[in-house]
């Protein structure tokens, strides 16, 4: 086999390369065995002092008993007098002369100087009580405290834990004074956690486990893999490289398995340093109990290196893609953060591993993680994710291979300037998609959570509508006059707008069905789909407004942006599929919600085909606007009964013909 | 004095200008934060729609000992929960008489490969004469669904039924509860938002200012010998300590503009992003600008402070790589007793004023909430700008050794230890 | 920033001048010992020595880049142990590894030696256009350094050393790594200086451009200078006929009696008195 014998060539001497520098090679492999005992037991330590002594802190309360029984009041101040806890006897009334609870901001100066008048640099917290007077009344105590005072907030934590374990008592008491017997007193429930001490231990440990392997292999497989691939472009051994005359793939593979190999070596010298830690006191990794993790169970980890290899073959990636040593240092950081988020997903409470999961990749990988540390590791569900994660690796590191093409390497720079100057068009209309993708993450989803009608409205004429504006602009300056805003200009087929009218039931049907059948892959929960300020929003607004908001400007001013200048100059040198898929990508992703993913890129494909075939941007401007309508009066049920059940039940099927007459292949109409 | 000033100036303006036009560095220090952080929120807020949409969809079995003797009600209080539907599915599984068996062990028997023909149990549930068990593995994702579920729906129940048998002795729901436990915070509602950034912030402040000054610090003192200019910019004719002193106003200055692109970004996509997953806890992140603006003074300073320390660090290495070696560590030295500061029960005292970093944390903590500290400030002050000046002495008595101006390999620490201990002279 | 009008007094004057380098390998290393040199307006003296020999670490000293172990040296009436900014101010210095800052136009790298150097605006721009035009710079003095040719950089690299109009220049190895044209163009700008009667002081291990440039030679082997005179006067003390033959004789005869030549390095020569 000539290849593997490249490969094994290659590897050797890169390693071999690697281990010579020893410098890098111990700051990254040989440091972190020393250092990670030092910083965790020493965080530790500050830890527990600082809350130590916040415990200890002495500090005082206030207390106005009021017309409170004395006896209660006795029970009460028994209760919350403890360790490090004084009490002052005295007269609040000066707050709660102020407004009560709810008190407007426009009150909160008086409650203030009230407060500060009170309590001065005496106390840190005021405990008023009121009523309790009669055997059946309710005392109410209130513990007024200044959240932003570190020792105020710590008083009033520790009242309310003295206080909640009393007002217990006394509810019991009190239900035996008054129904005789508690009728719930035969459910109530006593929850028994099965959990072993290994149990906890290991649920905690795959909380962190993940996101810190991760980041463990990106820090010691950067420096081999930046100075694999970075490093050799920079130093111009590469181009020697390539022209012997060893496979490609033979070599990339030669060269990723030296990284591999040094982000392992990273990671076990990491876990050692972790293991040290932990024999040094380490609390994190027992979880609380004796015992810890069996070997068994930590020799489940190793499910988790199909990611590793992944994130390997991505890091070679990133760093292939570099010129040099310094492009590739500079995307360590956004790469650190992108590999990152992926495994968040072992913090969330209660989730279950699935098939769907498996496949995404890191996320497979680090809840398989977690369930083989908790022992339960199912065949299925652990195959799919090594299967897939194999995949990516596999899809990476081809992507590897083209990237090391010998033609790009050693005429880089001449051959990249041409190629990219024949897709500058393209890159001005991505550029403005992100622009207005970030536009939308970033500013609109606050100004909607504001206000939902301004927010929108603003959102669209102010900010996408410009936005529209400059790119076309822009885009006919630097390119000059061409076929963006012969969309605007030319003059559409009346009968083509009619037909796009005809669509929108049609759409509107398929669409639901998909987002039902997307339900059971992608389940919106019940905060989103019964959210009460929406239903709100749509019955207070005006059927009018709500048709202007929704429907005839989104319609108008998205199409201008996402078909008229983005798909438009995206035309000018993507081939029309491609023009059309870039495009409905900006326009899905600039809903910013993954379960509109999906529908949205299919309308926004659909409007640019409608856009591309009939020249003008006008049909899909009134199929927008006709399709928001239709769903809007839909949701709200506002629509005609007729239209529902009647004769308008059937308007669906016209879709099918019109969708064929509008996308009839035609001739390039004249610029007339 | 003014020469001084407007050599150090020129080199700042020219370091801040050649830095700048380099593609990557402008990246990562005006594209990226403004990128990042609403990606990273919208992100984090539709993984949690789906998440939290996967965990309602989720059914959990939850076995029944005895099933046959309870009641309707209750059985169909826990089965069906308060809103039926396809969400938070609790499924009854009925286990017969069990008297023998510990409820433990059905849990243990029947959950994972065990009972070919159901679905594995979550939980056990049992009803005796001194009340409800329940038996879950908490570690377990579902067991802790089956005991979230399972503790909610009984508590309901039972509510209930109390508040049947008061009314029915003819007595108010709230007489059932004799103690009533309020508490109200005297600060506006905006504090509670200012307290969660107050104890964020500092650390992200050090951070960010510490990430922002890493690129550029390297770039102008490692980086310059890469491109082969240093000797050019030691034939510069003033003396070496300015043309430092401008080197690190640039980094400084860099690190400023990416942290304050930073916070920005930050401030603006926070709170709409973020209002997916802080839905119900009556939370607004709004970052506190005037306090910020406050604190901006500070910042200042610590940026000159952080400038001085990586310049003269990164002046060690030969090249870019090195450098980034060497950065690694340092930067853990800033971030570290960040982390520390924003712990609770760590306040700001004249003491801790001058343990640098830490006291830069801690200061900026208590100036966000509002608190007014003019010794400890000025202390924090004065700390910082005589360990920026100690860096710089530090930087300049390094640089100006000819070992840095003409080898090219990196200095070995007998090297850097004989260097300082020698006399250096900053005046060259 | 008074500028030493005494032309008597020669221009670059250095007096036992020692480097001592310490190698964490081979401990302490002598790159320049004990070196004498005089160097008047008005002439070219060149360095001529194998690489290694000390040429740069001397001219490096000589522009106070490095400090000298020991030794005194006066460059242009300033002292390179005590005022080495006057030096710098008074010396135009180039180097093959003198870069131009890569991502700066050729424009703002002038400007920004010039206004260093302390030039108001106007002076400045009366510099700038005489340079510009002297070095025919006109076509990309607004381009980035990084995208000039490599004989574009050189005369960049050439204005930026002569911006501030200094009387003293010293270049070490100025035409290794340029082609055939840009190092000829490099050899009359030599010459100019030398009619304009500044003191040139350059560094070379290209016999032809020593033969063809210098007034005087200095002949440097292992940190020593191991001669110093006209070409004639070197020629006669060996009665070789060519340059190469002469220096060969010169390293011989410092190897072959290597104590002779420690202690008396220029044996047979005029050696370190300024030659008229």
């Amino acid at each position: 086999m000539r290849g593997a014998s490249i490969t094994r060539t290659v590897f050797r001497v890169e390693v071999v390369q690697l281990l010579r520098d020893r410098r890098a090679f111990f700051a990254a492999v040989l440091l972190p065995v020393f250092l990670y005992p030092l910083m965790l037991s020493g965080s530790d330590l500050l830890k527990n002092a600082a809350v130590g002594s916040l415990e200890e802190r002495e500090l005082t309360v206030l207390v106005d008993s009021g017309d409170a029984p004395p006896e209660l009041a006795t029970r009460l101040l028994d209760a919350v007098g403890g360790p490090a806890t004084l009490i002052v006897n005295g007269d609040a009334s000066s707050l709660t002369n102020q407004p009560a609870a709810s008190f407007p901001e426009t009150h909160r100066r008086q409650i203030e100087d009230a407060w500060r008048e009170l309590v001065g640099d005496t106390a840190q917290a005021v405990l008023i009580l009121e009523g309790g007077a009669t055997a059946t009344g309710q005392l109410r105590a209130t513990i007024w405290y200044e959240r932003k005072d570190e020792s105020s907030r710590t008083l009033s934590g520790r009242l309310r834990e003295r206080l909640q374990s009393l007002a217990e008592i006394m509810t019991v008491e009190r239900r035996v004074d008054l129904l005789g017997a508690d009728p719930g007193a035969a459910l109530a429930l006593e929850v028994h956690d099965q959990a072993t001490a290994e149990d906890k231990g290991a649920a905690n440990l795959a909380r962190f486990l993940p996101i810190m392997l991760v980041f463990l292999l990106l820090g010691g497989g950067s420096f081999a893999a930046l100075s694999i691939f970075a490093g050799e472009r920079e130093a111009g051994t590469l181009e020697t490289l390539l022209v012997s005359p060893a496979n490609k793939s033979a070599v990339v593979l030669g060269k990723f398995g030296a990284v591999l190999l040094t982000g392992l070596a990273c990671l076990v010298s990491n876990i050692l340093g972790l293991y040290l830690a932990a024999q040094l006191g380490w609390e994190g990794l027992s979880g609380g109990g004796s015992g810890g993790i069996s070997l068994e169970r930590l020799a489940g980890a190793f499910v988790f290196v199909p990611a590793c290899i992944l994130v390997c073959a991505i890091l070679c990636l990133a760093c292939g893609r570099a010129r040099s040593f310094r492009e590739g240092q500079h995307k360590l950081l956004p790469l650190m953060l992108a590999l990152a988020v992926p495994n968040l997903v072992v913090l969330a409470p209660g989730l279950e591993h699935n098939y769907l999961l498996a496949l995404v990749p890191l996320t497979g990988a680090a809840l398989s993680l977690r369930d083989a540390l908790l022992g339960e590791l199912t065949l299925g569900v652990t195959l799919a994710m090594i299967l897939s994660h194999l995949a990516w690796s596999a899809f990476a590191v081809r992507q590897l291979a083209g990237l090391l093409d010998a033609e790009r390497v050693l005429i880089g720079a001449a051959s990249a300037e041409e190629a990219g100057n024949r897709r500058l068009a393209s890159r001005h209309a991505q550029a403005y998609g992100f622009g207005a993708v970030l536009l939308m993450l970033g500013l609109a989803s606050r100004l909607q959570a504001q206000d939902m009608l301004n927010g929108l409205l603003t959102t669209l004429w102010g900010m996408m509508l410009p936005l529209a504006l400059v790119c076309l602009w822009h885009a006919n300056r630097r390119f000059g006059p061409a076929r963006p805003l012969d969309f605007i200009r030319s003059r559409p087929r009346i009968i083509d707008l009619f037909l796009a009218i005809l669509i929108a039931p049609g759409l509107a049907w398929v669409i639901e069905y998909l987002v039902r059948a997307q339900e059971f892959v992608l389940p919106l929960p019940e905060a989103v789909t019964q959210n009460p300020a929406l239903a709100q929003f749509f019955q207070s607004t005006s059927l009018g407004t709500l048709l202007f908001a929704m429907a005839v400007s989104p319609g108008i001013v998205e199409e201008l942006l996402f078909r008229g200048a983005i798909l438009g100059t995206l035309a000018r040198d993507k081939k029309p599929v491609r023009a059309v898929v870039i495009s409905s990508l900006f326009f899905s992703a600039a809903h910013a919600s993954l379960h509109r993913l999906m529908p949205t890129f299919l309308i926004g494909s659909l409007l640019g085909t409608i856009t591309l075939r009939s020249g003008s941007l006008w049909p899909a401007v009134v199929l927008h606007v006709t399709y928001n309508s239709w769903v809007m009066l839909l949701g709200t049920e506002r629509l005609p009964e007729v239209l529902v059940t009647g004769w308008g039940q059937h308007l669906v099927w016209l879709a099918l013909p019109s969708l064929f007459l509008l996308l009839r292949p035609r001739k390039p109409r004249s610029a007339n | 004095m003014t020469q001084r000033l407007a050599a150090t100036l020129q080199v700042t303006g020219k370091e801040l200008r050649e830095t700048l036009r380099d593609r990557q560095t402008a990246f990562t220090t005006l594209v990226l934060p403004i990128c990042m952080y609403p990606v990273l929120f919208w992100i984090m807020a539709q993984g949690f729609l789906v998440l939290q949409g996967q965990k309602e969809r989720t059914e959990v079995h939850v076995g029944v000992v005895n099933q046959g003797l309870l009641e309707d009600d209750l059985l169909r209080a826990i089965d069906q929960g308060p809103e039926p539907g396809t969400a938070n599915r609790l499924v009854l599984v009925d286990l017969g008489f069990q008297e023998d068996v510990p409820p433990g062990d059905l849990l243990e028997a029947t959950s994972g490969v065990g009972e070919p023909q159901g679905p594995p149990l979550a939980g056990v549930l049992s009803f005796g004469p001194n009340g409800a068990h329940l038996h879950v593995n908490r570690s377990e994702p579902k067991g802790e669904l089956a005991e979230s579920r399972v503790t909610k729906r009984l508590a309901q129940h039972v509510g209930q039924l109390r508040e049947q048998a008061a009314e029915a002795g003819g007595h108010a729901a709230s007489a059932l509860e004799p103690l009533y436990l309020e508490r109200v915070d005297v600060g506006p509602e905006s504090d509670k938002g200012a307290l969660l950034l107050a104890t964020l912030l500092p650390m992200l402040l050090v951070t960010m200012c510490v990430m922002g000054a890493f690129f550029p610090a390297v770039d102008l003192s490692a980086g310059e010998r890469e491109r082969g200019t240093a000797e050019t910019t030691l034939l510069l004719p003033v003396p070496r300590l300015w043309v430092l002193q401008g080197k690190v106003l640039a980094v400084a200055s860099l690190a400023m503009i990416a942290t304050t692109f930073n916070l920005l970004a930050l401030g603006i996509s926070a709170e709409g992003l973020l209002a997916t997953i802080l839905q119900g806890s009556n939370i607004t992140i709004n970052l506190p600008w005037q306090e910020l603006l406050a604190v901006a003074p500070l910042a200042l300073l610590f940026a000159l402070f952080v400038a001085a320390t990586l310049t003269a660090t990164s002046g060690m290495a030969r090249n870019f790589k090195e450098a980034q070696a060497m950065l690694g560590p340092v930067q853990m030295v800033f971030i570290l007793p960040a982390i520390a500061g924003i712990m609770p029960g760590i306040d700001l005292t004249p003491g801790l004023a001058l343990v640098p970093v830490l006291n830069v944390t801690l200061a900026a903590k208590s100036m966000l909430l509002g608190k007014v500290l003019p010794l400890e400030y000025a202390l924090v002050a004065g700390s910082l700008l005589l360990s920026a000046w100690l860096a710089l002495k530090f930087a300049v008595r390094l640089l100006s050794r000819e070992a840095f101006a003409t080898t090219s390999a990196t200095i070995s620490w007998p090297q850097l230890f004989s260097f300082l201990r020698s006399d250096g002279d900053a005046s060259r | 920033m008074t500028l030493d009008t005494n032309t008597n007094a020669p221009a670059i004057h250095a007096e036992a001048l020692t480097k001592i380098f310490s190698d964490p390998e081979r401990g302490k290393v002598a790159a320049v010992q004990d070196l004498d040199l005089a160097c008047n307006y008005g002439e070219v003296m060149g360095l001529l020595g194998p690489n290694g020999a000390g040429k740069t670490t001397t001219l490096r000293m000589l522009s106070t880049i490095l400090a000298p172990t020991r030794g005194r040296g006066t460059v242009a009436g300033a002292d390179i142990t005590n005022d080495p900014i006057g030096v710098r101010k008074r010396i135009g210095f180039l180097s093959g590894t003198t870069g131009l800052y890569p991502r700066l136009t050729a424009e703002e790298v002038l400007q920004y030696f010039g206004r260093l150097h302390g030039m108001d605006e106007d002076t400045l721009g009366q510099r700038l256009e005489v340079v510009v035009k002297a070095f025919d710079l006109k076509d990309f003095l607004s381009g980035r350094c990084e995208s000039l040719s490599t004989g574009q950089k050189q005369r960049v690299s050439i204005a930026r050393a002569v911006i501030h109009d200094p009387r003293v220049l010293i270049l070490d190895e100025p035409t290794t790594g340029l082609d055939l044209l840009a190092a000829s163009d490099m050899i009359r700008f030599v010459e100019s200086r030398r009619e304009e009667g500044r003191c040139v002081l350059f560094s070379t291990h290209i016999l032809s451009e020593a033969e063809r440039l210098c007034d005087r030679i200095a002949i440097v082997h292992a940190g020593r200078v191991l001669a110093v005179g006209t070409q004639e006067e070197l020629r006669e003390d060996t009665g070789e006929k060519w340059l190469e033959d002469v220096f060969r004789a010169f390293v011989a005869r410092a190897d072959h009696s290597p104590e002779q030549a420690a202690d008396q390095p220029q044996a047979n020569i005029t050696g370190g008195e300024p030659h008229k």
